[in-house]
């Protein structure tokens, strides 16, 4: 089996696995670390499928940015319930069969559609692409962008910032 | 060069779909802001790697006129979500800060 | 086939990474030992050279403890993602003309996500020891490190408009000398531009604070937090943790000297042309000179920025958290941005020519 192979099929299985840890452990903390797993094979299928860039964006911004706000998060509303699972299986019911399916019904699109079913990947660099594009036919869509990110920072630190009470001095 | 999994497009949307579907249980059944955020996570994932998997299987040449339009709708989707999950965990954290305790289930003062 | 290349390349790191952390471990306590006006280990082996040795056996040799209400697994878990975080970057680092582990297109952007791996790996282990004082010095280094990456990238990224590309070797090979004149080659990338200069700085300091030296060494300040983040984690755990702060002072300093400093290229030589002419029954020799060459004037590098680092830490006290931030948020950052700016204004103006070719330019000498 080649190396490639054995590597995409091996992202696959932890992808897998780290995603049913996340659907389904009690403790919140153990999800989050699966997660991190989940989007570590994720970037590993994103560099086998010749989206280098794509990859190392994937670990920067995904596991370095947003799973380190999803710890903190975690780490800083530690409810009181610590230790203690939620027991019964009823509210997997409904969502079990949703989830059926939906998955049954992608796979069965997949089987039957028309697109080309295997190619050659070709690993070409894919940087200077990107940035061509981005400073050519998806030119308006960056600036959009830009702006959501920044109305989503302004409105996010509206939304966290301590709120100062009258009654206290100069608040903490 | 490519092995018998690694060149077939089925792989990489069925693990695309298994997120999916994992982040849809995940959404529905966790008691935790946080664990419903996460699911979200993983079907933005789901929908990137589509993304990818496509640009990467395109029929004519792989990278025809030179545009990674998959790749820049996957990178789209990252950069979204992250300024996503800064709103998201700032939610969080003003509920938790307000009511102590952040499942929803029991935020239901605007209900009915 | 592929399985042992891989292989290979896993042994010869670690058979690098971790005595070279290991060795500077000894040379940081005979450094300050030295300011400090007094003598370092001395005891263990010839000038005390061994010390390292015997504190990696100790280190195995200890009880492996762990807090009552520790999240095992987590536990167990976070030293091996910083010191994976740490160890991954030696692959791309180009020590010679041809000796790199992987050289990927995507090079410096690479060794930057690697960095986040060790803000998870320092949050999950101060969350697993089950104490405020490591879980207060655990969030003030993520915070920090997160930070800290700003300025690290937008340094990087004025090298990359500079140089066109990401691929470490790619860098390296802009900044040569060829034909032995001053307008045909680049010299190093820090003498580029005075904007580059200043981005050298601000790079060099980011990289103190992503690796948790002092002056930014709070989070585990052995005065304040009784060791921060560390304090729950002996043995083994611990010298993984330290390991991975000298690898990843070790691997900063490396990035460092392969993106400013010229790699492994000698100021007014091309290595690469240098005719040695030695012989080996039949072999020439030349090449493998070179590249020793090349590899030495590289290791000199590194070693002269991981001394540089040695001596800051015994030299500068140590800063409080909120002048850390300040520092990065309202100083570096800002400076960065305009140094970018800068930086590319420069390039379009001088169509990507040196202040060296520059000038030669002006006055006339090829």
């Amino acid at each position: 089996m080649a190396l490639v192979d054995l590597f995409v099929l091996s992202c696959i299985v932890l992808g897998a696995l780290s995603a049913a840890v996340v659907a389904f452990h009690p403790n919140i903390l153990y999800a989050a670390i699966a997660l991190v797993f989940s989007l570590l094979s994720v970037a590993g299928l994103y560099g086998a499928l010749g989206a280098d860039f794509l990859a190392a964006v994937q670990l920067i911004i995904y596991v370095g940015g947003i799973i380190v706000v999803i710890l903190f998060a975690i780490m800083m509303s530690e409810n009181i319930y610590r230790g203690r699972f939620v027991e019964g299986f009823r509210r997997f019911i409904v969502p079990f069969i949703i989830s059926m399916v939906v998955l049954v019904g992608l796979v069965r699109l997949m089987r039957r559609a028309g697109w080309p079913k295997t190619a050659e990947i070709m690993n070409l660099p894919s940087t200077g692409p990107i940035g061509q594009a981005l400073v050519g036919p998806y030119a308006l869509v960056f600036q959009y962008v830009a702006i959501v990110l920044l109305s989503g920072l302004i409105g996010a630190v509206v939304i966290a910032r301590p709120h100062y009470t009258e009654t206290k001095g100069d608040g903490t | 060069m490519n092995g018998h999994f690694a060149s077939n497009i089925e792989m990489y949307l069925f693990l695309s779909s298994l997120f999916f579907v994992f982040g849809i249980l995940c959404m529905l059944t966790r008691k935790n802001a946080i664990g419903i955020f996460m699911g979200v996570e993983l079907m933005l994932n789901a929908a990137a790697l589509n993304f990818v998997a496509f640009q990467a299987f395109h029929r004519a040449s792989p990278l025809r006129g030179n545009w990674l339009h998959g790749h820049i709708f996957g990178l789209f989707i990252i950069i979204l979500a992250a300024i996503e999950a800064a709103v998201a965990l700032a939610i969080v954290l003003r509920v938790f800060a307000v009511r102590r305790n952040i499942d929803p289930d029991q935020a239901t003062e605007l209900r009915g | 086939m592929a399985v042992f290349s891989v292989l290979a390349a896993v042994i010869i790191i670690l058979l690098f990474a971790m005595p070279v952390g290991g060795i500077c471990t000894y040379i940081e306590r005979k450094v300050s030992a030295d300011m400090q006006e007094r003598i370092g280990p001395n005891r263990v082996g010839p000038l005390g050279l061994l010390q390292f040795f015997a504190d990696g056996i100790k280190m195995f040799l200890k009880e492996d403890t762990a807090p009552k209400n520790a999240d095992l697994p987590i536990y167990n878990l976070a030293p091996i993602l910083v010191m994976a975080g740490s160890l991954g970057a030696f692959a791309l680092i180009p020590f010679a003309k041809y000796v790199i582990g992987a050289d990927l297109d995507i090079g410096v952007f690479y060794i930057m996500a690697l960095g986040s791996l060790i803000s998870l790996g320092i949050l999950l282990g101060a969350w697993s020891s089950d104490n405020k004082w490591s879980l207060l010095g655990g969030m003030r280094v993520a915070a920090q490190i997160i930070s800290y990456e700003i300025p690290l990238g937008i340094a990087v990224l004025s090298i990359v408009l500079v140089s066109g590309t990401l691929s470490m070797s790619g860098i390296v090979e802009h900044q040569a000398w060829p034909n032995g004149t001053a307008a045909g080659g680049h010299f190093w990338n820090v003498f580029h531009n005075p904007f580059l200069f200043i981005n050298f700085f601000i790079y060099f300091i980011s990289a103190l604070a992503e690796c948790n030296r002092t002056p930014f060494d709070l989070p585990e300040a052995e005065s304040e937090l009784v060791s921060g983040f560390n304090t729950e984690f002996s043995g083994m755990r611990f010298g993984l943790y330290a390991l991975a702060e000298f690898a990843d002072v070790i691997m900063f300093s490396c990035v460092a000297t392969a993106i400013f400093l010229g790699g492994w290229h000698l100021p007014f030589v091309n290595i690469g042309e240098l005719n040695i002419g030695l012989r080996l029954g039949g072999h020439d020799l030349t090449p493998l000179i070179q590249t020793l060459i090349m590899i030495g004037v590289f290791l000199a590098k590194v070693s002269v920025l991981v001394f540089v680092v040695m001596w800051i830490r015994w030299t500068l006290p140590r800063l409080r958290v909120d002048q850390l931030m300040a520092l990065c948020w309202k100083y570096l950052i800002p400076i960065g941005f305009v140094n970018l700016v800068g930086c590319a204004v420069w390039f379009w103006v001088f169509k990507g020519a040196s202040m060296l070719q520059v000038t030669s330019r002006l006055l006339g000498v090829h």
